[in-house]
């Protein structure tokens, strides 16, 4: 928990916005959209501290918060026209909120996963994952690695352990 | 068909796609199935996220770990309120990891644990070792932090936390880097200064395990002196146990005896190793002195260091380094002259001289470093006719520090399976996972299947290409391997050495080809014929061909093309003339003859 100073929001943006971006993504939502949803939601959020209505700010929660919540109004708002102007049925229902990670269950799920994954993969995602500024390319010089072979070992772990999250205990 | 497969929506999501982004989003913008995916592998993202930041990683195996300690290999990840980043090295005993206290000051924390409880003995051998290190006070020793136990019975573990030296262990420069004479003589004196500081202490302190890998270059160039974790206390009770490394201990500290001498001589082995890159137990246990070459005095006062009858040798540290500094003050090293670039396959005249009728050994000595000579003071004026003779300036008969051919040292360790490879293919495959480029000819022809894991990437090279009379020329400045049958290689040795004979007396500087771009190359049976004249006139130089030079290259490089075209004539037995911007191939043996029978035409 921790407030940004002004000049700290450039940094704190930097640091979290990729995964504002994802949890857009996750919604469904087209890139451009998500783009904006999740710039949006960085600006309300900014404007919402210096009028003073945020003692606290807890990132990246609450921009994440924000972003999904700015992007299922305008789901909400796209499918109403939607049915108004075009009479096309619904586009899939968006997934719930909170099947969309954070929860300590689909932590142990995927770490459990990983636990089975090759000395390899398990060396990739830690150094994607779980290292500051982490990035496959990063990863590739560490493990000495082409980067064409580390995208290559990042999907197949990820197949891995989607699979392993998929047939595992809802 | 889809215009994007699975794969590339995962990259997009992981932040890794590196092809047409905006075409990629527009379809993803017009495409709900294509974003259903997307949002999947968002959540997906997502999840391995927080499990990267949530979940603790062994340091050492990479493994999810619960709690401080990992299940697999049994690193820690957290002790003593450090919180564990890497490991440095590990054997049966311990390992040294690089770690972080709670203000995230980073230490080198070493780990000792036991199959055993650890009995009293052992526990005031760390307390001992715990007491000395807080007493030493140097600049170019790591400073002492703290010492705490955890665990007990068998899962004690020990840990000492010291100033965590930045920089790179000269065992570890030796694989990229030569040593000159005055790096040596400058190394033997800050090393030095810190044993007489050992001697002085009351009671004399023995580190009994100098060697290059304990010795550490930090970035301002200067040398620390770490590990004392071997260190003895004169006068404590001494057992007969070895301790130290072979090669590099004096043959009576193998029967734990220890005196003033011992680290002097262990420096002395670390010393030669670096000069020689040999590990000195070859050079001391054989009559191989000829190899180490450097100036009379400090050939000398090596030989004095690691005399075998310790009373042949320096009496202290501070006496050594006495006779370090008389031997500059005799021997003053002078700035070397400006340097010239000259062709790494030409030998200086008086290393020619000094390795004539040794063949063999002269191939395993000869230089990869560039040699210094007197700049020419010739100029070329522009349009300078070609002319045979002469073509290029005198040289004045250099005295050259002679640096062994560069090997592939241990290098990154990597994980190799393969069935029945092509040889081509398995020696562009270790460039690849070595980052080092390669020029293999087509005469190589073998087919290999292969499985290691965790190999350095020298001894893949080497065992490889030994398994199939196969060896190498490395060229460590642009990483660039030459591989060829190793008779060739032989063979082209005992040429060189003739060829420099002839240079001396024709007073020939090789051509060098001028600087230009860089050569990208990644090619697998290239056409000989077109490679070369695609990198001449890439650089705005004609290339005389004549017609049979024939046959093809697998060629993997990054490098500058005025050093990569030369490895790629020397792979199939062709060298140059360059006579302005014409660039003349031509089989070595036939421009060999040439010069030959200008040598003739000379009166010689």
């Amino acid at each position: 928990m921790h407030v940004p100073e002004p000049d700290l929001w450039g940094d704190a943006i930097r640091q979290h916005d990729r995964k504002v971006f994802l949890s857009v993504l996750a919604l469904g939502v087209a890139p451009d959209a998500a783009r904006e949803i999740a710039q949006a939601a960085w600006t309300r959020l900014m404007e919402r501290h210096a009028a003073g209505a945020l003692p606290e700010v807890e990132l990246p929660g609450l921009v994440i918060r924000q972003a999904r919540f700015l992007a299922l109004n305008e789901h909400q708002r796209s499918k109403t026209e939607k049915r108004v102007l075009a009479a096309v049925p619904d586009p899939p229902e968006a997934p719930e909120l909170d099947r969309v990670v954070d929860g300590k269950r689909e932590i142990e799920r995927v770490l459990a996963a990983l636990a089975t994954a090759s000395p390899t993969a398990k060396k990739i995602f830690r150094l994607v994952y779980a290292t500051p500024n982490g990035s496959p390319e990063a990863a590739a010089r560490e493990v000495g690695l082409s980067l064409q072979r580390v995208r290559q070992i990042l999907c197949e772990t990820r197949k891995h352990i989607r699979a392993a999250i998929e047939e595992g205990p809802r | 068909m889809k215009p994007f497969t699975r794969e590339d929506l995962e990259l997009y999501v992981i932040g890794d796609y590196d092809g047409d982004l905006a075409a990629l989003e527009q379809y993803l913008a017009t495409d709900e199935t294509a974003r259903a995916i997307v949002a999947e592998e968002a959540k997906l993202e997502l999840a391995l996220r927080s499990a990267g930041a949530a979940g603790t990683f062994c340091p050492a195996c990479d493994d999810v770990v619960v709690g401080d300690q990992c299940e697999t290999c049994g690193a820690s990840v957290r002790a003593g309120g450090y919180t564990i980043d890497r490991v440095i090295v590990q054997h049966a005993h311990g390992r040294m990891y690089v770690a972080r206290d709670a203000d995230g000051t980073r230490v080198a924390l070493k780990e000792l644990a036991f199959v055993q409880k650890p009995d009293a003995d052992a526990h005031a051998a760390f307390e001992r070792e715990a007491r000395m290190l807080r007493a030493l006070e140097h600049p170019a020793i790591p400073h002492f932090v703290a010492s705490f136990e955890e665990g007990s019975g068998v899962h004690t573990r020990y840990y000492l936390a010291q100033e965590l030296v930045e920089g790179q262990s000269l065992a570890a420069r030796l694989g990229d880097h030569f040593f000159a004479e005055p790096e040596i003589i400058e190394i033997a004196r800050s090393v030095l200064r810190v044993l007489v500081y050992l001697q002085g202490l009351s009671p004399m302190v023995v580190h009994r395990d100098i060697k290059p890998g304990n010795l550490v270059q930090r970035g301002d160039g200067s040398i620390a002196v770490v590990d004392f974790g071997a260190a003895h206390v004169q006068g404590a009770t001494v057992g007969s146990t070895s301790i130290g490394t072979f090669g590099y201990m004096p043959v009576e500290q193998m029967v734990g005896i220890v005196d003033a001498t011992t680290d002097t001589y262990a420096l002395g082995a670390s010393l030669l190793h670096l000069v020689t890159r040999r590990e000195p137990w070859k050079l001391l246990q054989q009559p191989a002195w000829d190899a180490v070459n450097v100036s009379p005095n400090l050939h000398a006062y090596l030989k004095r260091l690691v005399a075998a009858e310790p009373r042949a040798r320096f009496a202290s540290a501070a006496v050594a380094l006495d006779a370090l500094d008389h031997l500059e003050t005799k021997n003053p090293m002078t700035p070397p002259p400006a340097v010239r670039w000259v062709p790494r396959l030409m030998i200086a005249v008086a290393a020619c001289l000094a390795f004539a009728g040794v063949g063999l050994f002269g191939y395993l000595m000869r230089p990869a470093t560039p040699m210094t000579v007197s700049p020419p003071n010739v100029a070329t004026p522009p349009g300078w006719p070609i002319v045979p003779w002469p073509r290029a300036t005198p040289v004045v008969p250099p005295a050259p520090t002679i640096a062994p051919r560069a090997r592939l040292l241990a290098g990154p360790s990597i994980d190799l399976d393969f069935k029945d490879m092509a040889g081509h293919d398995v020696i562009r495959l270790l460039g690849k996972k070595c980052k080092l480029g390669v020029v293999v000819p087509d005469s190589i022809d073998f087919r290999l299947s292969f499985h290691s894991t965790q190999i350095p990437c020298g001894a893949a090279f080497e065992d490889i290409l030994e398994a199939h009379g196969l060896w190498y020329v490395y060229e460590p400045d642009i990483k660039l391997v030459r591989v060829a049958p190793r008779k060739e290689l032989d063979a082209e040795a005992e040429a060189e050495v003739e060829r420099t004979k002839l240079h001396a007396a024709l007073h020939l500087v090789d051509d060098a080809i001028p600087a230009g771009s860089n050569a990208d190359l990644d090619m697998k049976h290239a056409p000989l014929r077109d490679l070369l004249m695609s990198l001449a006139s890439l650089n705005s130089f004609d290339v005389l061909l004549p017609e049979e030079i024939r046959g093809s290259v697998t060629v993997t490089a990054s490098a500058p093309w005025n050093r990569v075209l030369p490895t790629i004539l020397a792979a199939h037995g062709l060298w140059f003339r360059l006579h302005g911007k014409l660039i003349r191939v031509a089989p070595r043996r036939q421009l060999d003859a040439e010069d030959e029978a200008e040598l003739a035409r000379r009166g010689h």
